[in-house]
């Protein structure tokens, strides 16, 4: 049985029948499907659901829609996320939802102590305390202290996210009354149309007005055209659905938040069309007043919504507070109800009171205003003062406010138009559009129901038009008259008493008293006074308050509000989950990983997996029973260094470079010069960018005259053919070269180590392999085990290597083969740990470590791959300009660290005498040498090459490490074991 | 986000193309003195206006190509088109 007290017997649009079992701050309710959360707290009578965020004051639900300032709340369970306002959450069965900002009640919350400090915490109190020595080591407890709900812990797992692409020509914002109509015009004429609404059910307005359009209830009208949309294949019609970003070229960002598919939570699309029409209606703005934040102060327009749509009525004893002409019609709406009215304030004058008042019967107290409200949780009175100043006190438990109405002109400022003031609406309107859009209805500035509606047709007419549509004749329904839309702006009421707290942004607890404050501070441009305040910021991004306070800050400085301006309409308009924005998204769908054929086998053998750039997965080392992992690595190093082993080259990055131009175009790429490489030979090559500074190194094959293999860095292969794309379609149109990324297409096994030759001869080779015939540096086409291959010695491990490539659908085959062969002579499969170590032990460089964008080849000790007759390749000059100046340099060294067997962080600064000052270079990268047993490291030290034989200092965090300066390679200096 | 007109493909979003930063002057002879050199490197012209640029079909055809985009509207226009 549901217990509703603040219910009416009969009316509303909730299905009666249907009762829906909640949980709120651990409480259980009952209300009807078709509620929000908010209604049915409201139907309950829980009317004290929130704490503010700065001084925890007690309050309420005021809004009912999107513009709720008051009422956030965390959804728990399945629905997990936070920061929701209670009045977007649609009642379902066994919601669970809490107060963000509250403990452990919002009735009995301990922080609400913070009102008792409220004169001590005013606006830029924050800033002005905790400066000192760092705000950083303020902000976690205090945002904790001020704080909204924490994302959730966990991935919910049927939380599934999607997105989906729209294109079409018109996209209505919209689905009230002028925003159904252009839908319907539009769709008519042949349009691809969108519409997207924000709340469950179309209607806008109309499902809260008295209109009657054909004769029939508005709402009727609504439900026939949206009939009519949805019958129509070209139309998309959304509702719970917020458009809450517009990008550039027409694009609106839409989060879909119950979507028709079950297994969806929600959907982000992102529209595209020709025309965008914005039908976003109005927001209605609060009055400041003392104490207009109290619970049972609520917006008109939304006690209005509540009693139209869920039959509920938030109070027993109501009064009505407005400087326009629209709270009028809830009067009337309560009236014809029962309710209870101790009568309207209006800050009007009663000569400028029209229509509006007539057949009401209840106390109109005109050119009054309403001084404070009163209560401690909840409204149990109000001051009303008169003209002359004496003041009246009236009893009342809900307080109906209307300080008029804001056309909705977020998404239209988004899309960078301009903004005008008007004075008849103290508001502002759109004024000039920068994108192919248009504004109807009430985000028009059209506050009348029937002059809008005929704006709305000629406006999209003209639209469809322009567009190349052609837009049938259209008969408008026929609409009953309602009271013209009059207001006098009220910035702020007058008679409040020091100390009065009213609020102008009620979400970020910001007074009238704090605009003033900001001011005489000298934060007096609008854009300052919201930094200043934090007015306009958070959740509701001052949907109820913005105008407000621009209206202020005009009044306190004697200008006009067009003068004062607004702030950046920035997105979301609401806030979005990030769910619906990433959509599928999500893990390593963002950026799949990439296997060579050797994946499976390396997880069998129990590899630990590392990524090694561009995605690429490789073994980081093979663990061994009873060791750890550097004995895996020492292991597999040996095995390098003093018999065979293996490693899987595949994820290199290969390019076949051919073309009439490809000679001319290598030698443009690489520092040192290639034309005299022979067929089937390979040569190191660096490649700069045009500052001067490495891009890339690797090895390139010559296949024939004009035809070559280039190899890259793992992880640079992406960055480098789009330097050469670059190149070739800007810089070098009228060449002839062509490039084919051949990462995938060639996999290899590099077998390594003193008995890496004979492992080549077991396994069948058909080619002779040794050193005269097949020397370092060499390439040769050849059958081995039966398969065909490019083999290449090049050796980035300093023992003789053999690189068999194979094509990927060989490579399980021939990586299998070599193990079973190998297996007699020790063979140990390699991961790039022990790659590290076997390159650091040689001092070649490696991308990432040594070179990172700010080294060049003779900071390495690479003069010799300068050409000295070659000066036109790129980065060339630029080098040769930087060494002109003959400043210090980093360069690279080996360095021997006295840790006593412990490794230093790679990345660890090396200062002067180790002081704390700024550093000298650094440790770029540092192992365990096998066969220097000892740690060695390569750094980039400032003139490093003139202290060989220095001992400089690293700090390694708290660790202070003194390390000898050596030449930076520590094995095999001279080559011959590569080269044997 | 953009819509960018690839010569190729046609009017296609943002997310498929890269940006190559401002068309440059062509590459200065190797004869330029240092400070010219250094000027054709580092000093791109960054108006309040339009700017023409290269972008890169990346995930698409390839085709680097040039635009002009206005640094405040993001307006796109092709480069041969007045932007007075």
């Amino acid at each position: 049985m549901t217990h509703n007290p603040f219910r009416q017997k009969a009316g509303g649009r909730i299905d009666r029948n249907s009762c829906v079992e909640f949980e709120f701050n651990g409480k259980r309710y009952s209300g009807y499907k078709g509620d929000t959360l908010a209604s049915a707290l409201l139907a309950n009578g829980v009317f004290l659901n929130a704490r503010s965020f700065k001084y925890h004051r007690p309050r309420g639900i005021m809004g009912a829609g999107v513009e709720e300032p008051s009422c956030l709340v965390e959804l728990l369970g399945a629905d997990a996320g936070g920061n929701y306002a209670a009045t977007t959450v649609q009642l379902r069965p066994g919601l669970k939802a809490k107060s963000v900002n509250c403990w452990p009640s919002p009735s009995f919350d301990l922080m609400s102590i913070n009102q008792l400090f409220a004169r001590l915490l005013p606006a830029g109190f924050y800033y002005k305390t905790f400066m000192w020595p760092n705000w950083h080591l303020f902000e976690p407890s205090i945002r904790r202290a001020a704080g909204l709900a924490a994302a959730p812990d966990d991935q919910i797992p049927y939380q599934h996210f999607e997105t989906r692409y729209w294109h079409g020509d018109v996209l209505v914002v919209g689905a009230g009354s002028s925003g159904l109509l252009a839908a319907l015009i539009a769709s008519r004429s042949g349009a691809r149309v969108m519409i997207v609404d924000d709340h469950p059910l179309p209607g806008g307005c109309l499902r809260s007005s008295q209109t009657k359009i054909d004769e029939r209830p508005a709402i009727e009208w609504a439900e026939a055209v949206c009939a009519e949309l949805d019958a129509n294949p070209e139309v998309t019609r959304l509702q719970d659905a917020t458009a809450w970003g517009y990008r550039e070229d027409n694009l609106l960002m839409v989060t879909e938040r119950s979507p028709a598919e079950t297994h969806v939570f929600q959907r982000g699309w992102k529209a595209r069309a020709g025309r965008v029409i914005l039908a976003t209606g109005a927001i209605e703005r609060n009055l400041v007043f003392a104490n207009n934040d109290l619970p049972g102060v609520m917006l008109a327009s939304a006690v209005q919504t509540y009693y139209h749509e869920f039959g509920v009525i938030p109070g027993r004893h109501a009064m009505i507070f407005t400087n326009n002409s629209s709270a009028y019609s809830l009067a009337h709406d309560l009236q014809a109800g029962g309710t209870m009215i101790a009568g309207i304030v209006d800050s009007r004058p009663s000569n400028a009171i029209g229509a509006e008042k007539d057949g009401l019967d209840i106390p109109l107290y005109a050119a009054n205003q309403l001084q404070a409200a009163h209560g401690g949780k909840h409204l149990r009175a109000v001051t009303i003062r008169a003209a002359d100043g004496s003041t009246k006190r009236v009893d009342c438990d809900l307080l109906a406010v209307s300080g008029g109405w804001n056309p909705a002109v977020h998404l239209f400022s988004q899309a960078r138009g301009t903004l005008a003031y008007d004075d008849a609406l103290a508001s502002f309107v759109p004024d000039k559009a920068m994108q192919r859009l248009a504004c109807v209805g009430a985000a028009a500035g059209k506050m009348n129901l029937v002059s809008a509606i005929a704006d709305t047709l000629s406006t999209v007419t003209a639209c469809l038009s322009e567009d190349n549509f052609k837009p049938s004749a259209f008969s408008l329904p026929s609409f009953t008259a309602l009271p013209d839309y009059h207001l006098q702006p009220l910035w702020h009421v007058d008679g409040m008493k020091p100390g009065d707290k009213a609020f102008v942004d009620i979400q970020n607890d910001v007074t009238l008293d704090d605009i003033g404050l900001a001011m005489r501070e000298g934060f007096d441009t609008v854009e300052h006074v919201k930094r200043y305040t934090t007015a306009g910021m958070g959740i509701d991004q001052g949907k109820t308050g913005n105008v407000n306070v621009i209206g202020n800050i005009a009044k306190a400085s004697n200008k006009k509000p067009d003068e004062i301006g607004t702030t950046t309409f920035r997105s979301p308009f609401t806030p979005v989950d990030f769910g619906s924005i990433a959509g599928q998204r999500n893990g390593a769908t963002v950026l799949p990983f990439r296997h060579t054929p050797i994946t499976q086998w390396n997880k069998d053998r129990g590899a630990v997996m590392y990524e090694a750039g561009a995605r690429w997965q490789r073994p980081g080392y093979f663990p061994i029973n009873g060791g750890n992992m550097q004995d895996a690595i020492n292991a597999e190093a040996e095995a390098v260094r003093y018999g065979v082993g293996v490693y899987d080259g595949s994820p290199l990055g290969k390019f076949d470079i051919s073309g009439r131009d490809a000679a001319a175009f290598i030698d443009l790429l690489y520092t040192n010069d290639f034309a005299d490489l022979e067929i089937g030979m390979g040569r190191y090559g660096i490649m700069l960018s045009d500052d001067g500074m490495i891009l890339d190194d690797g090895v390139t094959f010559k296949l024939a005259e004009n035809h070559y293999l280039m190899s890259t860095s793992t992880g640079f292969a992406d960055v480098v053919f789009r330097h050469m794309e670059y190149l070739l379609q800007i810089e070098c149109e009228s060449w002839q070269v062509w490039i084919t990324p051949v990462t995938s297409q060639w996999c290899n096994a590099t077998i390594c180590g003193p008995k890496a030759r004979d492992v080549l001869e077991a396994l069948g080779v058909s080619i002779d392999i040794g050193n005269d015939a097949f020397p370092f540096m060499a390439m040769r086409e050849a059958i081995v085990a039966g398969t065909p291959a490019r083999i290449c010695r090049v050796s980035f491990t300093g023992e003789v290597s053999f690189e068999i490539n194979v094509w990927p659908r060989h490579a399980k085959a021939m990586w299998r083969r070599i193990m079973e062969i190998g297996a007699p002579f020790g063979i140990l499969p390699v991961g790039s740990e022990t790659s590290h170590v076997l390159r650091v032990e040689k001092g070649f460089l490696s991308l990432g470590h040594e070179v990172d964008e700010t080294a060049d080849p003779y900071d390495l000790g690479m003069d010799w791959i300068m050409s000295r007759t070659k000066t036109h390749a790129i980065g060339r000059r630029s080098v040769d300009i930087r060494r002109s100046s003959g400043k210090p340099r980093r360069e690279l060294v080996g360095l021997m660290p006295k840790t006593g067997g412990e490794l230093v962080a790679e990345g660890a600064p090396i200062t002067p005498n180790g002081d704390r000052v700024a550093s000298e270079g650094f440790v770029s990268a540092c192992v365990w040498s096998v066969v220097n047993k000892q740690i060695i490291a390569l750094g980039l030290l400032t003139d490093g090459r003139a202290r060989i034989g220095e001992t400089i200092i690293i700090r390694d965090r708290e660790r202070v490490i003194d390390a000898v300066v050596t030449k930076p390679c520590f094995y095999d200096p001279k080559g011959e074991r590569l080269r044997g | 986000m953009l819509t960018l007109p690839c010569p190729f493909c046609g009017q296609r979003d943002e997310t498929e193309f890269l940006n190559a930063g401002p068309t440059k002057p062509a590459r200065p002879s190797s004869d330029v003195t240092d400070s010219e050199w250094i000027n054709w490197l580092t000093v791109p012209e960054n108006p309040v206006g339009y700017v023409e640029e290269k972008w890169w079909h990346a995930k698409g055809c390839g085709k680097f190509f040039t635009i002009k985009r206005h640094t405040v509207t993001h307006q796109i226009m092709m480069p041969e088109e007045d932007s007075a």
